[in-house]
């Protein structure tokens, strides 16, 4: 018995089910005017096999949480809360952190120029994160990586693993680049932005590719991106973020179904896209115009000049004298899909 | 506004061709040749949006900078107002260059850190010769409104202004000398999506306000679907598909440009594609256009509907004929949906 309500208090803070925990993570910096919270008390679950979708603008903070779940905030940061893969990679010294980046969580960056090594092979590259995880010899180790890079559509009849990144175009630098964060099979990828350099094509190449492998070796996948479609094509749950909180969240089919927010509806609003799945969802009041594109007012406000209360206030069309004076909490909507904004659609 | 109104069209360009030579592998090996442009004509009307859309490196780019007289086509001309710009002297192309105006894609790089707005934003009138210091602080403080910021901020410096105020800088910038055609090089793409529909508009009134006319360069079909009128669609230098906007991306023709608008992610989440089910992306190979040969569709090497002719004669440029004929209004200044493909949708459809 007592074993059982063990488990089951285990259960309910990390389920088994769950690969990564984020509880309260909170990402602090100095400024002039004392210390900031550029993240604020993020909490979330992710199953494995499953795929989260993180949007914002830039400056929202979703690049910051990647980097902070994988301990390689800059110097002037400090995370605190708890981060649980296995363990609390936040409290992990740097020597056992080496051990999970790379090998069990990786990451797929924006920039495929700038992410790999230019005067490296790309073999070469591929190989590395084998060695050093899986301690292959150097042989093995590019043997291993001539299979990876075909997997991920470069093969070696076609393309000699000794080639440089600069004779590959965008969209198979990218694909090395997705091959580095797969060789050694991790069981969590983050994906940042993995898209936004590529072409429309190559775009939806690449990210057919990311969910191809995701499925067939059930890894999970945290795709981190500005673009509402890529979201509400490529994950099962999305967190929608404003500068560095989480006000939406949902699987993504509820999400899109009742857009709560007013920053969701508001972005959402903005995309012109006459194929809008919910234009009748009465979209039209506070935002649209004809022919005119819907906007948000302002701009996503810098780090140092969030608001008290709700940092979204200033610009919302719904605001309300209670909105600049308290932070709302999340409310549920309906079967995991929350808000947090107190006068949510 | 020196804008004439006249019949006749405003931009035109023909059968313009523009190379550039490439670096040689050996050292006596002759130089290769790259056609950034291959034969692209098109005509914009004064008032009017024309978009350009395609993939990086299939000669958007070429095609503004050869516009804007930066760059002589090697053969083929470009009218600007009815003269032909490469042409002119020196001395005659600075005035045309007043009615000819860019915006560049990346508003942090476009203005010059150390120089103040005002003096950024003045900078072009000195095409229109000279002015008193009066009329050309109007001048500003009239631009400045335009763009909705405020006259105080011409003394203020690139750097205290965020991504979208500084497009609306470069903006001003390009209005001041009131041009008839301003050539907008992937405008909001540095932006984010709430700014990027803030610019948009604002360009929209402008043209709206101005009779102004835009060559609108955009790798993002949906923005050029919502700003333009009429569209062309390039591939490896040459057009493969024009019409109106509308039309064209109702009616797409070209497996080009159903390729492209296939991939086009929606925010529709029941388009999630079923996990193992990778196939329902059109593949299309990298493009590699430095490989081309001179002769055949450029696109053939990554087209689904690839025959012998593809590979050996390239198609033109033709009317589609087959459904469309009744959607064209009788307007000679209305463009015709023109396809270059031996294999257009329409065809396959009837057959």
């Amino acid at each position: 018995m007592n074993i059982f309500t063990t488990c089951k208090k285990f259960a309910s803070s990390h389920s088994i089910l769950n690969l990564l925990t984020v509880n309260n993570l909170t990402v602090s910096t100095e400024h002039q005017s004392g210390s900031i919270n550029i993240l604020d008390n993020l909490n979330f679950n992710l199953e494995r096999g499953k795929s989260l979708g993180v949007v914002g603008e830039s400056g929202c903070g979703k690049s910051m949480m990647a980097l902070a779940i994988m301990g390689l905030l800059p110097d002037n940061m400090t995370a605190s809360g708890e981060v649980l893969f296995g363990s609390n990679l936040l409290s992990l010294p740097e020597k056992e952190l080496c051990q999970i980046r790379g090998n069990k969580i990786s990451m797929v960056f924006q920039e495929p120029m700038s992410a790999l090594n230019p005067v490296l092979p790309i073999g070469f590259q591929v190989a590395e994160s084998l060695r050093l995880h899986k301690n292959l010899s150097r042989h093995q180790a590019q043997q291993q990586a001539s299979k990876v890079l075909d997997r991920v559509g470069l093969p070696s009849q076609k393309y000699s693993h000794s080639l440089y990144p600069h004779q590959l175009s965008g969209g198979q630098r990218q694909r090395v680049v997705i091959a580095i964060a797969m060789a050694c099979s991790p069981e969590l990828i983050i994906a940042d932005e993995p898209t936004t350099a590529l072409d429309v094509t190559i775009q939806a190449q690449i990210l057919a590719l990311i969910a191809e492998l995701v499925f067939e070796e059930n890894m999970s996948l945290i795709l981190i991106t500005h673009d509402l479609g890529v979201v509400a094509e490529n994950t099962d749950e999305m967190l929608v973020m404003y500068a560095g909180r989480i006000v939406e969240r949902g699987p993504t089919k509820n999400v899109f179904k009742n857009l709560a927010h007013p920053y969701t509806r508001g972005l959402f609003a903005s995309i012109p896209d006459s194929e809008k799945v919910n234009s009748e969802q009465g979209l039209q009041s506070e935002y649209s115009q004809t022919n005119r594109l819907s906007t948000i007012p302002g701009r996503v406000p810098e780090f140092w000049e969030r608001s008290k209360g709700c940092s979204f206030a200033d610009r919302c069309p719904r605001v309300q004298p209670q909105c600049s004076s308290q932070v709302p909490e999340e409310i549920q909507l309906g079967t995991a899909h929350s808000t947090a904004c107190f006068f949510h659609y | 506004m020196n804008q004439k109104k006249t019949d006749t069209s405003l931009l035109e360009i023909r059968k313009v061709v523009r190379e550039y030579i490439l670096p040689r592998q050996q050292l006596f090996s002759s130089a290769k040749r790259f056609r950034a442009l291959d034969g692209v004509s098109l005509t914009i009307n004064s008032g009017e949006s024309f978009g350009i859309v395609g993939e990086s490196g299939c000669g958007k780019s070429t095609l503004a900078r050869t516009v804007m007289a930066l760059e002589a086509p090697q053969s083929g001309e470009i009218c600007f107002q009815g003269k032909i710009l490469h042409a002119l002297k020196a001395k005659d192309l600075r005035r045309v260059r007043s009615g000819l105006q860019m915006i560049f894609q990346d508003p942090y790089g476009s203005l010059d850190p150390r120089q103040s707005v005002g003096k950024i934003i003045a900078e072009p009138l000195s095409l229109l010769g000279k002015m008193t210091l009066k009329k050309r602080s109007e001048m500003v403080t009239e631009a400045l409104d335009n763009v909705g910021l405020s006259p105080n901020d011409s003394v203020k410096f690139p750097h205290e202004f965020s991504g979208g105020q500084r497009q609306r800088i470069a903006i001003a910038r390009a209005l001041i000398t009131r041009p008839a055609l301003i050539v907008a090089d992937e405008p909001v793409s540095a932006l984010d999506v709430s700014v990027q529909a803030q610019v948009l508009n604002l360009m929209m009134d402008l043209r709206d306000r101005h009779g102004l006319a835009y060559l609108f360069i955009s790798h993002d079909l949906s923005i050029v679907r919502h700003m333009t009128t009429k569209v062309a669609v390039m591939y490896a230098g040459r057009i493969v598909e024009q019409g109106r906007t509308q039309m064209l991306f109702d009616h797409a023709q070209h497996p080009y440009t159903r390729a492209l608008l296939a991939a086009v992610p929606r925010t529709d989440p029941s388009r999630k594609k079923s996990k193992s089910a990778a196939s329902s992306v059109p593949k299309i190979p990298d493009s590699n256009f430095e490989t081309l040969s001179g002769n055949g569709c450029a696109y053939a090497s990554r087209c689904p509907l690839v025959e012998d002719k593809c590979r050996n004669i390239s198609p033109a440029l033709q009317n589609i004929q087959a459904g469309s004929a009744t959607c064209f209004e009788n307007n000679p200044q209305e463009i015709k949906h023109k396809v270059a493909c031996y294999k257009p949708y329409a065809a396959l459809v009837k057959s």
